[in-house]
This record gives C-alpha cells, sequence and structure tokens, in this order.
C-alpha cells in the first residue's frame, strides 16, 4: 500500500501488541460515536451553528442585496431563523437531544473570532435542511451566501445558474420571502400582526417549503400573545409534519415549559 | 485504511452543491474527526473543532478548481483548524493536559495495556512533537495516506515531510519504549 520511496508504517514495524502499535491502532480506530457524528451533521448540515448576533448580522447586509431566487431564500432562512432566536429571548444555538450533551458552540462565538483562515466568516455559513428521513420536504435550492471581502469567481456563478436551474417544482416562490420577513419582523412588538402574516403565508404557499420556519415565527407569537395551549397545538402539529426536524429543540425553547 | 462510509442511497435532493457537500460530509467525516483527535484536539473540543472544519470546507467549496482532490483540502483545513485550537487551549490550561500521563490509574486486566491508555500514551507522545512533525505523522501513520498526499496536504516539499516523518516516528517510538531499526 506504500508508494514507491514511503516507509513501511510505524505499526507493521512495531511488535504485535506493543504500546506503540496498540496507540496507533487506538488512535486508527477512534472517531465519533454514531450520535456524535450525528450531532455534527444536524449542525453542519443546517448551518445553525452559529450565533444569533453574527446572523442577524448577515440577515441586515444580505437582505437587501438583490439576490438570486434560491439563494434569497436561504439568505432568508437565516434571517428568519436568527431574529426569531432573538426574538424569543433564545440564543440560535443548536442543542444536542441528550441531556447534558455538549451544547456546540457557534463558529463565530468570541472564542473562535481568531480562527485563522480569513474566509470563515458568517457570511460564508451555508444553511441548508438535512433530508428529513420522514418527509420529502427540502429546503429550496440554496447556495452560499456571498463573502463581500472576495469576488465571486467563476465557479460560484455557475453553481448558483446549476442551483437556479435544479431547483424543485414547489421551489420557493419570490411572494414568500418578503411576507415571511415582514412577518419575523412584526413579532416585535406587534405578535397579532406576525401572527396574521404567518396564516397569510399558510393561506396563500399550503405547499410551502419554509412551512417550518413560518410555523415557527407563528408558535412564537401565539406564546407572545399569551395563547400557549394553541402554541404548544401548533407545534406538535408542526412536529407531526416533520418528524425529527432538527427544528425540534428550537421549538421546544420557544415553548414555554408546563404541560399542555 | 480508510473507514468506509455507507453509500448515499437517497434520491437526489435540492442542488448538486448541496449533494455535494453532503457526500463530501459522510465521505470525511469520521477522519476529520479522528485526525483531529490525532493533532491534539482534546475531546471537549473535537467536535467543535470538526464543525469548524466543515465550515471553512463548505465556504471554501465554491472557490475550489473542479479537478482539485476534495480530500486534500478538507486534509489541509483539518491541519489549520487543529493548530488553531491547539494554540488557543494552551490559554485554557485547566482543559489541557500538558504533561505526559502518569502511570495508568485504573489497573487493567492482566496487566494489559487497555485501547483507552495505548491512545492515551500515543497521544502523549504527539503532544511533544513539534506542530509539523505531528502533523505529518498523524497523516501518514494514523490515517495512512500516501506521503505525496501528505506534502500537499501540509504544504511542504515532499522531502521536507520525509525528514519530519523520520523525526516524527524516531521521537515516538522512544517515547513508547520501541527501540525500532532505523529510527
Amino acid at each position: 500500500m506504500s508508494a514507491s520511496g514511503d516507509p513501511i508504517r510505524l505499526r507493521s514495524m512495531a511488535a504485535a501488541g506493543s504500546l506503540l502499535e496498540r496507540g496507533i491502532e487506538a488512535a486508527r480506530t477512534g472517531g465519533p460515536t454514531d450520535e456524535q457524528l450525528a450531532a455534527l451533521a444536524a449542525t453542519v448540515l443546517t448551518g445553525l451553528g452559529a450565533t444569533t448576533a453574527a446572523l442577524a448580522h448577515v440577515a441586515k447586509s444580505q437582505v437587501a442585496t438583490a439576490g438570486w431566487l434560491s439563494a434569497g431564500s436561504a439568505k432568508l432562512v437565516v434571517v428568519l431563523l436568527a431574529t426569531v432566536a432573538v426574538g424569543s429571548g433564545s440564543v440560535a444555538i443548536w442543542h444536542g437531544t441528550r441531556p447534558g450533551s455538549r451544547t456546540l458552540r457557534a463558529a463565530s462565538s468570541p472564542a473562535h473570532s481568531s480562527v485563522a483562515t480569513p474566509v470563515l466568516k458568517v457570511q460564508e455559513i451555508v444553511t441548508e435542511k438535512i433530508p428529513d428521513p420522514a418527509s420529502e420536504a427540502l429546503a429550496p435550492a440554496l447556495a452560499p451566501v456571498r463573502d463581500h471581502a472576495q469576488p465571486a469567481v467563476k465557479g460560484e456563478t455557475a453553481r448558483v445558474a446549476r442551483a437556479a436551474a435544479s431547483a424543485p417544482a414547489q421551489g420557493t416562490h419570490d411572494d414568500e420571502i418578503p411576507l415571511l420577513e415582514r412577518a419575523n419582523r412584526a413579532l416585535t412588538g406587534t405578535p397579532a400582526q406576525a401572527l396574521a402574516l404567518a396564516d397569510e403565508h399558510q393561506h396563500r404557499f399550503p405547499a410551502s417549503v419554509m412551512d417550518q420556519e413560518r410555523e415557527i415565527i407563528a408558535i412564537t407569537a401565539l406564546v407572545r400573545l399569551g395563547r400557549a395551549a394553541e402554541a404548544r397545538e401548533r407545534a406538535v402539529r408542526l412536529s407531526h409534519q416533520h418528524p425529527n426536524s432538527v427544528y425540534q429543540s428550537r421549538v421546544d425553547n420557544i415553548l414555554p415549559p408546563g404541560r399542555p | 485504511m480508510r473507514v468506509a462510509t455507507p453509500a448515499n442511497d437517497n434520491p437526489p435532493t435540492g442542488t448538486g452543491f448541496s449533494r455535494d457537500f453532503r457526500q463530501i460530509f459522510d465521505a470525511h467525516a469520521r477522519f476529520v474527526w479522528r485526525s483531529l483527535l490525532g493533532l491534539g484536539i482534546h475531546d471537549n473540543d473535537v467536535a467543535d473543532a470538526s464543525q469548524q472544519v466543515f465550515l471553512v470546507l463548505r465556504a471554501k467549496l465554491g472557490h475550489i478548481d473542479a479537478g482539485c482532490a476534495i480530500s486534500t483540502f478538507v486534509y489541509g483545513i483539518c491541519l489549520r483548524v487543529a493548530s488553531d485550537f491547539r494554540r488557543r487551549a494552551y490559554t485554557r490550561r485547566e482543559q489541557l493536559c500538558a504533561q505526559p500521563p502518569e502511570c495508568p490509574t485504573a489497573a487493567p486486566q492482566d496487566g494489559i495495556v487497555s485501547h483507552r491508555e495505548a491512545l492515551r500514551h500515543l497521544l502523549a507522545a504527539l503532544d511533544q512533537l513539534d506542530p509539523d512533525q505531528r502533523e505529518v505523522f498523524v497523516l501518514y501513520e494514523i490515517e495512512e495516506l500516501p506521503m505525496t498526499e501528505v506534502a500537499t496536504a501540509v504544504g511542504c516539499p515532499l522531502q521536507t515531510a520525509y525528514s519530519r516523518l523520520h523525526a516524527a516516528r524516531g521521537k515516538v517510538a522512544r517515547a513508547l519504549g520501541e527501540h525500532l531499526e532505523g529510527l
């Protein structure tokens, strides 16, 4: 297996059962448990591992950009998640599903701000939903948010074009985004309005792929309006429609404690 | 030997980009985690560090030529993220065991060194290496990449990689009580 010139591997040279051999074997077979791997996949593939503040910052800087069809919705998903989380008082950090499991810190939290590569900015974070095993409702075509410090390169343009071309038939309508954005903004101060806008979205876009984001707005609004029982009902319905959703813990955090 | 990953049987969904990234993740996640541990990332930090690797990867993915080997790219990012984490970890001494381990505390059955203890010894030996040497050692001896790939990932000439490897092998072998020919 060694290329010519490469020495024999150390573990083959070491005495069988020696500390050296066993140590290398242990390192080779180490790695994440299935659970840890799933947890990693959940954050990496949904892009939820970013601080609220950072996402909100992205939202402010990106929303105004005339965006690509599908990329625009991706950015808005980021916006909505960020601002909903801010509004609900919870931090947009993915929580492990096991009690006591470690909360994965945001990529752009202060402790990580000194990561050397300049490319690791919040602007680069992509949002994408995990393929939900129980549901075929998937996010519309997504593309990375542009880093304004680096001009787009040819590959990125090509990829965006590919993304737009292969967007699923029930992709995001242009009208959806402003509507959801308004609903989200209304959460602060006018939750009744937010709820009305969310319901309008549901009425106009019944098969929307952004239904989870809409429901989170609606549920948050209901909680703010003191209508906790309805909020819980809606949350339960949502979890039936999207079992094992990575948004589950977010919804759990929004709901007030106590039994329905 | 790379850990085999299950084939992705899901029907194609989403864009080519998101599909590709998912495949890249599936193909490399275990390697990334394992390598980070070998590169000295503490158990408590390896999830964070792994996440960072993939975030960086995803951010840069759009800027790589189609012909560039993704794997090499992933390795390079692992090394950089590990280096950053280790540097910052030195300011969090309470979490990092900077010294080699004492004799194993839990008495193993029949005096046989356990898997975990052997790993601890190896990691302690690796901690004593220069970072340059450690990187080459981990990629070659643990992940078993060919040296050409190791040199590319590390970003040094092949000969330099060989000499770093040689130095690392000698130190590690001696630290673990092995006296091998040519080391």
